[in-house]
């Protein structure tokens, strides 16, 4: 039965051909015939067609997000270098219909989800912040409804903050989990879930510590459960999707409360976690029988030990650098610090420590995209009224997270037919970054506050701070755990009464202290920091320190931002 | 003439494979006869491998009606040049394995193999792989044929694969709009 002609092809020979096309190539397919648009529209193909997708690296790049292959299809290095990023959102600015900043919260099954803060005069969310969720492939887009109870008093900051994205099975929904932290107020801090596509966050009865900000951003999903990491607890913390309740895991008996370059992944279906105790080794565990809850303190098995010999860091950085890591295919980990190339290594028993340096020519975020044409439901609902994805506030720039170093990024993007300029921030090398598009803050101005866990770099006149700056790597013991989210909102929230106890705390930031450099929200908004009251108990030796500090970097701070502008307004004219 | 040799050959290696049963005979839909090695097809081929096991692999030659004597000649030169290619193969996967995507690229001889035939031969090949649910010979045949639609304008798809466009001049401004974004990317 020769026919020879695509007419001949059955329906399921057809479909294996089309699966192998990109998004834009199946949906101009559409418009061959008519029993390809059957085909190519046809919700099992879709779903079959986003499975076979490649997995992709997000990226920040001086142009807005984009996208690459994680790993080339051939082993030709050449191949890595970024020719084939993919704009995630159109780099090209249109007239400003608002500007805001936008963050990138989650990558789910080709769907982002993207928060966009209103000004804020305190770094952090608040009641301000709304969150995108948007197929960038199909230029689909909606609006999560708002977070804030109608029952917060005046007066009372609603802060939200998104802990992970998950898609619920048996409800065939999208879900996102927050923490929610109402300041002042008698309440506790609380968790919602929110379903694309429904009207109302659910608020959860049951309720776990609240995360700070570094850990919660690392939320990784594996057996249909939420995990990150509780640095100050020294425990894993996990979120049954199903159940939709919290459960604590310990971590491996290495790593306790130290505060070592670790990350959280999932290996071969088993929830594992990559820890990088010195520049040397690169070890990674893996946790036996995850189902089995009579196995309290969990059956940790180190799985690999690779040979990574990293060269040490350049000296700006410190020990409060997380590491991110992804599992590529079940044989190679990639792993990146912001302070290094990615790097792919091989987890092949004969070749452990063969790696390549990856260069994305982009920031990788280590948030996973592939491609989906899946149609959602959510899409064609009307978008939630309250929420103008115009009313947004006048440019402003946030810097960069502290363990992201400090760069700032101007970003576009378009949906449909709203454009907002914003401003975003995202991770890492400034020498991938040729253009001016990037500023570094220069530096990082000395802080007001005393306790530095980590080496104070950039302050080395201050004594008995400086661990070895050679190995910050090193197990700090002594490093006592961050204040609780709570007295982190207490901070921040107007002065009522002096906070209970001498506090690892930093003048003027309320952040939570640590030993990552907070210094860009100060750097940029220098008349924020003093105005904001310092609440440490410092000893006097200190407080006048404290006061000279303040008076240099509200100096230097006026600079940068005025150097800031410079660049934004630059960047807009350029565009 | 090509028969009578595929007759001869099958005839001589039947009476070693009796011996040892170390092939296969497969007989496409015009009678010709092949000869593939058991391990090969039993490796590649889901549907042969099931014959085997269930003992219904005939000696005088399998019956495969739905396959065409080309591409059962190119099924069982798929299965021989990958039964070569096994060292190769190892090679490779020592070495690290960069692939995350659920499709594994074709490998140079794959290529090699899909790139020389025609675009009728490729139809065919791909029923046949689907037939005999080869799941690799489909993908690497697949995505030949996908990478001839990939870039392409509806109107140059067409003509490449001889499509008659059965769309209404205003359906298809229709789509094309409501998908505007594939068209007018890139």
């Amino acid at each position: 039965m020769s026919c020879g002609s695509i007419h001949a092809l059955c329906d399921d020979s057809l479909a294996d051909i089309l699966i192998h096309l990109d998004a834009a190539s199946v949906v101009r397919c559409r418009a061959v015939c008519r029993s390809w648009h059957r085909f190519a529209t046809a919700t099992s193909f879709l779903v079959a067609h986003a499975a076979r997708r490649q997995r992709e690296m997000i990226l920040g790049t001086e142009h807005g997000l984009s996208r690459s292959a994680i790993v080339p299809p051939s082993l030709d290095l050449d191949m890595v270098a970024g020719d084939g990023h993919r704009y995630l959102f159109d780099p090209r600015p249109r007239a400003a219909d608002g500007d805001g900043c936008i963050e990138l919260c989650a990558s789910l099954d080709g769907l982002l989800v993207l928060e966009q803060r209103r000004h804020c005069p305190y770094y952090g969310t608040c009641n301000a912040s709304t969150y995108i969720i948007c197929n960038p492939v199909t230029r689909q887009w909606t609006n999560l409804p708002a977070l804030c109870p109608a029952t917060v008093a005046t007066g009372s900051r609603f802060f939200a903050s998104v802990y992970g994205s998950y898609f619920h099975a048996s409800s065939d929904e999208y879900r996102l989990l927050f923490g929610c932290v109402i300041s002042p107020s008698e309440e506790e801090p609380y968790f919602c879930i929110v379903s694309v596509g429904r009207t109302l966050p659910r608020r959860l009865m049951s309720c776990g510590p609240l995360l700070d900000e570094d850990d919660r951003k690392c939320a990784m999903l594996c057996h249909g459960t939420l995990h990150w990491f509780n640095t100050g607890k020294g425990e894993i913390m996990a979120f049954d999707t199903v159940s939709e309740t919290f459960r604590l895991i310990s971590l491996p008996p290495v790593l306790g409360r130290t505060r070592v370059w670790r990350d959280l992944l999932e290996l071969d279906g088993e929830l594992s976690v990559a820890i990088m105790p010195n520049y040397v080794t690169l070890d990674i565990w893996a946790l036996q029988d995850y189902d089995d809850e009579a196995a309290e303190n969990g059956r940790w098995t180190l799985r690999h030990r690779l040979n990574v010999q990293l060269p040490p860091p350049p000296l700006l950085d410190n020990l409060g650098l997380p590491m991110m890591s992804l599992s590529v295919g079940s044989s190679a980990i990639l792993i990146g610090f912001p302070i290094s190339e990615a790097r792919l290594y091989s987890l092949k028993e004969n070749d452990h420590g063969v790696h390549r340096e990856i260069n994305f020519r982009g920031c990788p975020t280590f948030m996973v995209f592939s491609e989906s044409l899946v149609h959602h439901a959510f899409f064609d609902l009307p978008r939630c009224p309250e929420i103008s994805v115009r009313d947004v506030v006048s440019p402003r720039f946030t810097t960069a997270s502290p363990w992201y170093v400090r760069t700032v990024y101007l970003l576009f993007f378009q949906f449909g037919s709203v454009h907002v300029h914003h401003v975003a921030k995202f991770p890492l090398r400034l020498s991938a970054h040729p253009t001016n598009v990037i500023l570094p803050v220069r530096g990082r101005p000395s802080r007001p506050s005393a306790p530095v866990n980590g080496p104070n770099l950039a302050d080395p006149s201050v004594p008995g701070e400086i661990h070895d700056c050679h190995s910050p790597w090193d197990p700090v013991e002594s490093t006592p755990p961050p204040p609780s989210i709570g007295e982190y909102y207490a901070k921040i929230a107007p002065p009522t009464s002096p906070p209970p106890a001498p506090l690892n705390v930093e003048v003027g930031l309320g952040f939570v202290a640590g030993s990552r450099p907070h210094t860009d929200v100060t750097a940029v908004r220098p008349h924020v920091a003093s105005q904001r009251p310092s609440r440490c108990r410092l000893s006097s030796r200190r407080r006048e320190a404290v006061k000279e500090e303040e008076d240099q970097l509200e100096r230097r701070g006026g600079k940068e931002e005025e150097d800031l502008l410079k660049v934004a307004s630059a960047c807009r004219q350029r565009w | 003439m090509e028969v009578d040799k595929g007759k001869g050959e099958a005839e001589e290696t039947r009476k070693v494979a009796e011996a040892d049963r170390d092939t296969v005979t497969l007989k496409s839909s015009d009678g010709k006869l092949f000869e593939v090695s058991k391990e090969a097809a039993a490796r590649l081929s889901t549907v042969l491998a099931g014959m085997i096991a269930g003992g219904s692999i005939d000696d005088n030659g399998t019956d495969l009606k739905q396959i065409g004597s080309e591409a059962l000649e190119n099924v069982v030169d798929y299965c021989n040049k990958h039964a070569n290619s096994i060292p190769s193969a190892a090679l490779i996967s020592s070495s690290i394995s960069f692939n995350t995507a659920p499709f594994k690229e074709p490998e140079e001889w794959e290529r090699k193999f899909v790139d020389r035939l025609s675009h009728d031969a490729l139809f065919d090949l791909v029923e046949a792989a689907n037939f005999l649910g080869m799941e690799r010979l489909l993908d690497v045949t697949c995505h030949k044929i996908s990478e001839m639609m990939k870039g392409k304008s509806p109107d140059q798809i067409r003509e490449v694969f001889n499509i008659k466009n059965d769309y209404t001049k205003e359906e298809l401004e229709e789509i094309r709009q409501e998908l505007a974004w594939a068209f007018y990317d890139d």
